[in-house]
């Protein structure tokens, strides 16, 4: 019984700082899409991101709207090459979610794009200077960072306006 | 600013439940079974309320339909300890943080009109149920209490919608799931602050009484009493 | 004891022990991150088809699944309402007991029942029916009381091979008033009440707010009725929610609604209320007269101020004589008087009761009037099953069709020639007859039975073969019915839903199963498919030149004054353009009533409405008397309207509601009246048994001042053996103590009395 107490407290110990831990794994995208690439092109948010104007969610590209240009190969990489591949299957680019919001919480891009006029980068980070996909968010889209904004700019501070 | 609220016309009522029904399939509300109801835990946000007077052969009986009533001082905000629920003062719905809930159930104590409902359990849905899920609504686990909440999300969406187009929210625009689905068309919606929508003009009939007005909880759901006299 | 070194030894090898659990248990936390995923939301219109109202619906799906179905707006019958069968209606899609596929009984298998396709069940059944299409008689068809097509093209396949065994499933109650209108009027044209106009309404024993038939128009009109001022009574044995909502509540007898309705004639009569004009010109047999032997005969008129007086009526019913007088004198001087008897009759029913309250409704005028029985006007197109040569607005002879118990009795006797096919669709007998066990037997003894419930029922747990029909969702769908006005609605949409399981639309089923049995029957089903069969149809609508896709209500009396000028204001040109409005829009309806048209409500002979023609059968000293409280209780079984779907069994959201009067459900209640449970030692949540010669039922106690203290209500719709965890086991069926058997009834419309002994067990 002596001997099994300090493994115990060892144990728990090393336990708490685990959990502890916040970490989000990575997210890994299928393809290793260049956004500075394709803004240099002139290529605004909302041409590949079309529905931030009209509706709730916003919406990545289908194949569809990548094969507009990358029926042939535009560059040498064989991260391109990726998106023929999903094109020939007829697939869609099977994209993961980097920006994420719980359920219970009501968001509109329409509102804030359409009607507040707000710029993709102040939410969402300097996503035009990536070469790479992030890995993480580059912004932690909080309750608190959420408020910051709204009590600064006199928007709704009504909590039914978001939750539900 | 707005005042939501809603007048039920008992002449008009028939007891046929659809209200209830429509409400459940909106608002994700878990299936009951035996288990639950034989312990009265079936959770209901609008559910019929039977009150007999009088004794046979002389019986007569109401039939209430009866949901949140979204009250102006409400009890159940008051005794919140961690803020899960509060009232609006933008739309004047009494609203709910589904997370922050810590299943204490004062708020259910504290309701005199015992429409809160409390998650007991865990959901008994099967598997193939959650495609059918209405996405604009949280789904809520056990541990939660949870009630009527003049399907708000409703109101978000038309909100939405209408400053998009930059102009106000037409009339009927936004109505809860039961109003919507009421048959006889027993339920009237709409902002009691604007002196010209139907429900503040039915809310002014000499009909209309509201439930434990005495408490002085200032309800907005106004009932119009059944008889004969329009 | 341990030393400083021992224990910080410990503790290093307990923190590494730990710390290997990373490997291992967060190795899991680099799962991937969620797909983003559009959401694309669609609405589509559909036609429900758990009730013969047949609402048209709006089906909201987010990425291509169901999540909300909804009224839709333009549809007459509901007008964008939903009454809770049908808000429910998606858990039926999403059931996780419906049936995968065809299934045929295989005893060789583990559970009776193996997997098999459709185009082996479809020769099958093909070969089969070519087999005996050539001798009469030899097919059967049991089918629910949903208009569609579906339905009639099941009629007309019996009728093509032969055989005049097409069951509808009715409530015993319509069954009577069929008998009625037969003798009356000559006819089985479809009746509406157009309650929303009636002045004074009188229910009596109707079941009006619990009848799981027509609920949309029947709740939508008695809305509009209480909101313009009507004044309703209740006479019934039972308070009920029909009760609730009535400004006066007679508690009468059982079995005794037709002689207070004749009571109430008495008084019409006696002091100067009958419609003496209308009398006169439209009916025969209520005067006396001579026939042409020269001897004296006795009308109606007679009869009943012979019979019928209050006291007699007081007597007889348990009501008050002088409420009887009260009753009739404000039904009597109301502008626009109705009278509804029975809606379902499950218990305590006689023909006589049907004879009675239209003979009732005829001394008042109420017939043809606004705010009084109305003649349904027809779609202008044939139903599929109709005999040759008949005509759609006139309906010549009593075309009965033959009860599900005189099939059991027919199958069971032996008789020729033997059934040798049958088919059950929208239809649960074996749960919802009184007699469902000898039908189960007679139902096993037919060689071939193939019930297409997509859930395995009561019914299709005794067939040989279940072909799942596609849910409406899942399908094109249809229904053919008429609204609280009396008009005419044709819904139609196509499919809302992609299926959920590998079924098939019935009416596909009987177009392949024609085609390949052979030439005869194959020539009577010249479509290839239920799309064409609504082409078709969408045809004839389009060369009728009538009516109009369905919009927003408006004025029948300005559509009449369109019409009959010959002005059409339509919003389709061509027939496909209609086909494609209607898919639209949901359907196709013509907004317009004619009174006046005693060729259609009285087809034949002089249009007089003949009230000798149905004998009263039943006397009223055979109107059994129940003394009570004492421990024999009659038996009045309701149908709870929550409970009672076409082929909707396992809606957990349903059994949760159960009664509105109650709030406890997922079993099944009996209501009895305080003095009796107080003299039987019962008190509220009690447990009995209900029991007589035919059975017991287990049902829990209900303590309510709403039912007579000789009377305990237990609603219907609990103890399915069959279908799916929701259903199964739950409640008790109270049918099974009805009686049925009467050997001057062989169709077993009549539903005698049946008396109970009451059991506490818990």
């Amino acid at each position: 019984m002596n001997r099994l107490l300090p493994l115990l407290i060892g144990g728990g110990l090393a336990a708490l700082l685990c959990c502890a831990c916040e970490e989000r794994p990575p997210v890994v995208q299928p393809i290793a899409y260049n956004h500075k690439a394709h803004i240099d092109n002139s290529i605004a948010c909302d041409a590949c991101h079309e529905t931030v104007q009209k509706a709730a969610a916003a919406s990545v590209p289908t194949t569809a709207t990548c094969m507009l240009c990358h029926q042939v190969a535009l560059t040498s990489s064989p991260e391109e090459e990726k998106v023929r591949w999903y094109a020939d299957k007829g697939e869609e680019i099977p994209w993961r979610r980097i920006y994420r919001i719980p359920t219970h919480v009501y968001f509109s891009h329409r509102r804030h794009v359409a009607v507040a006029r707000i710029e993709c980068a102040q939410c969402h980070g300097n996503v035009a200077s990536l070469t790479s996909p992030a890995a993480y968010p580059l912004v932690e889209l909080t309750m608190t960072w959420c408020l910051t904004c709204h009590q600064a700019h006199g928007a709704t501070q009504d909590c039914i306006h978001c939750h539900r | 600013m707005a005042r939501w609220g809603m007048v039920i016309d008992l002449n008009r009522c028939t007891a046929c439940q659809g209200c209830i029904t429509a409400c459940h399939q909106e608002n994700n509300v878990p299936p009951s079974n035996p288990r639950l109801a034989g312990q009265n835990r079936s959770i209901r946000w609008i559910d019929m309320m039977p009150m007999y007077e009088g004794e046979y052969p002389h019986t007569a009986m109401s039939l209430l339909p009866m949901m949140c009533q979204h009250c102006e001082h409400p009890p159940c905000i008051k005794v919140c300890p961690v803020g899960a629920t509060f009232f609006s003062e933008e739309e004047g719905i009494v609203g709910q943080v589904y997370s922050r809930c810590i299943g204490c159930r004062y708020c259910t104590n504290a309701c005199p009109y015992t429409v809160r409902q409390f998650n007991w359990f865990e959901p008994d849905v099967p598997p193939t149920y959650p495609q059918g899920t209405n996405p604009d609504v949280s789904v809520r686990y056990k541990g939660i209490v949870e009630k009527c909440t003049f399907c708000n999300h409703r109101l978000m969406h038309a909100r939405d919608t209408a400053r998009a187009d930059n102009r106000n929210l037409l009339p009927g625009e936004f109505v809860p799931a039961c109003v919507e689905a009421c048959p006889t068309k027993a339920m009237v919606f709409g902002d009691l602050e604007d002196p010209q929508s139907e429900v503040a003009k039915q809310a002014r009939s000499k009909r209309a009484f509201r439930l434990m007005e005495d408490l002085g909880t200032e309800p907005k759901v106004y009932y119009l009493r059944e008889g004969r006299g329009q | 004891m341990l030393n400083r070194r021992q224990f910080l030894l410990g503790v290093g090898r307990g923190a590494t022990l730990i710390g290997l659990a990373p490997l291992w248990s967060c190795a899991k936390s680099t799962r991937e991150a969620p797909l983003i995923q559009a959401r694309e939301e669609t609405w589509a219109n559909s036609v429900c088809q758990l009730c013969p109202s047949g609402c048209g619906l709006r089906v909201r799906l987010v990425n291509g699944n169901p999540v909300t179905v909804a009224g839709n707006p333009f549809h007459p019958i509901n007008r964008g309402g939903l009454c809770a069968r049908g808000a429910a209606s998606l858990q039926l899609y999403y059931d996780p007991d419906r049936l995968a596929g065809p299934v045929k009984r295989d005893p060789g298998v583990v559970g009776g029942w193996a997997p098999t396709s459709w185009k082996d069940a479809i020769d099958n059944v093909a070969s089969r029916l070519q087999a005996v299409a050539f001798s009469p008689g030899r097919v059967a068809v049991i089918r629910g009381d949903n208009r569609n097509l579906t339905s009639q093209l099941l009629g007309r396949l019996a009728r093509a091979a032969g055989s005049s065994w097409v069951v509808d499933m009715k409530a015993p109650a319509d069954v009577a008033m069929e008998e009625v209108l037969a003798g009356t009027h000559g006819t089985h044209g479809q009746l509406v009440q157009d309650l929303s106009k009636s002045t004074v309404l009188l229910s009596l024993d109707s079941g009006l707010l619990e009848a799981s038939a027509n609920t949309m128009t029947l709740h939508r009109s008695f809305a509009d009725m209480r909101s313009a001022g009507g004044y309703f009574v209740h006479a019934g044995p039972r308070l009920g929610v029909t009760g609730a909502k009535a400004d006066e509540w007679l508690p009468i007898r059982p079995s005794t609604a037709g002689v207070f309705a004749l009571g109430v004639a008495h008084m019409l009569i006696k002091e100067g209320y009958a419609r003496v004009e209308f009398l006169r010109d439209h009916v025969s047999g209520f005067e006396d007269w001579t026939d042409e032997a020269g001897v004296p005969q006795s009308g109606v008129r007679s009869w009943i101020l012979r019979e019928f007086s209050p006291q007699r009526v007081a007597e007889l019913t348990g009501a008050e004589w002088d409420q009887i007088i009260r009753v009739a004198r404000r039904f009597g001087s109301a502008e626009r008087p109705l009278a509804i008897g029975p809606m379902q009759g499950d218990t305590s029913f006689q023909t006589f009761d049907a004879q009675a309250v239209h003979t009732l409704n005829v001394v008042a005028g109420a017939i043809d009037v606004p705010g009084g029985v109305l003649w349904a006007r027809r779609a202008p197109f044939d139903d599929l099953d109709a005999p040759a040569g008949s005509k759609p607005d006139v309906a010549t002879g009593t075309r009965h069709s033959p009860t599900v118990e005189e099939l059991a009795d027919w199958v069971l006797q032996g008789k020729s020639p033997p059934i040798d096919l049958c088919f059950v669709h929208e239809a649960d007998p074996v749960f919802t007859s009184p007699e469902g066990a000898k039908l189960a037997d007679a139902l096993r003894k037919i060689p071939f039975v193939v019930s297409t419930s997509p859930i395995m029922n009561d019914t299709a747990a005794v067939a040989t073969a279940v072909l799942p029909d596609s849910l409406w969702l899942e399908r094109r769908c249809d229904s053919i019915t008429v609204d609280g006005n009396g008009y005419p609605v044709v819904s139609s949409s196509p499919p809302a839903a992609k299926p959920r399981a590998d079924c098939r639309s019935t009416a596909d089923l009987v177009l392949a199963v024609a085609k390949s049995a052979g030439e005869r029957i194959a020539q009577q089903f010249p479509w290839g498919s239920y799309e064409e069969v609504i082409k078709d149809r969408v045809e004839l609508l389009f060369r009728a030149g009538v009516g109009d896709t369905l919009s927003a209500q408006h004025r029948s009396t300005w559509t009449q004054l369109l019409e009959r000028s010959g002005w059409r204001a339509v919003s389709y040109n061509t027939v496909e353009e209609l086909g494609a409005e209607i898919d639209k829009r949901g359907g196709w309806w013509d907004p317009a009533y004619y009174h006046g048209e005693w060729r259609r409500i009285v087809p034949g002979g002089d249009h007089r409405i003949n009230l000798q023609a149905v004998q009263f059968t039943t006397q009223p000293e055979s109107v059994a008397h129940v003394e009570g409280p004492n421990d024999r209780l009659a038996l009045y079984v309701y149908p709870e309207l929550t409970l009672t779907t076409r082929g909707g069994v396992s809606l957990p959201y349903l059994q949760d509601l159960g009664s509105p009067l109650w709030q406890t459900s997922w079993v099944t209640s009996a209501e009895i009246n305080p003095k009796t449970a107080a003299h039987l030692g019962l008190a509220l949540g009690d447990t009995i048994k209900i029991k007589n010669d035919r059975g017991e039922v287990t049902a829990q106690v209900r303590v309510s001042p709403g039912i007579r203290p000789d009377v305990i209500a237990v609603q219907s719709g609990g103890g399915r053996v069959h279908g799916g965890r929701y259903a199964e086991g739950i409640g008790s069926n109270p049918l099974r103590l009805v009686k049925t058997e009467s050997a001057d009834d062989p169709r077993r419309v009549r539903r005698e009395l049946t008396f109970v002994h009451i059991e506490r067990v818990a």
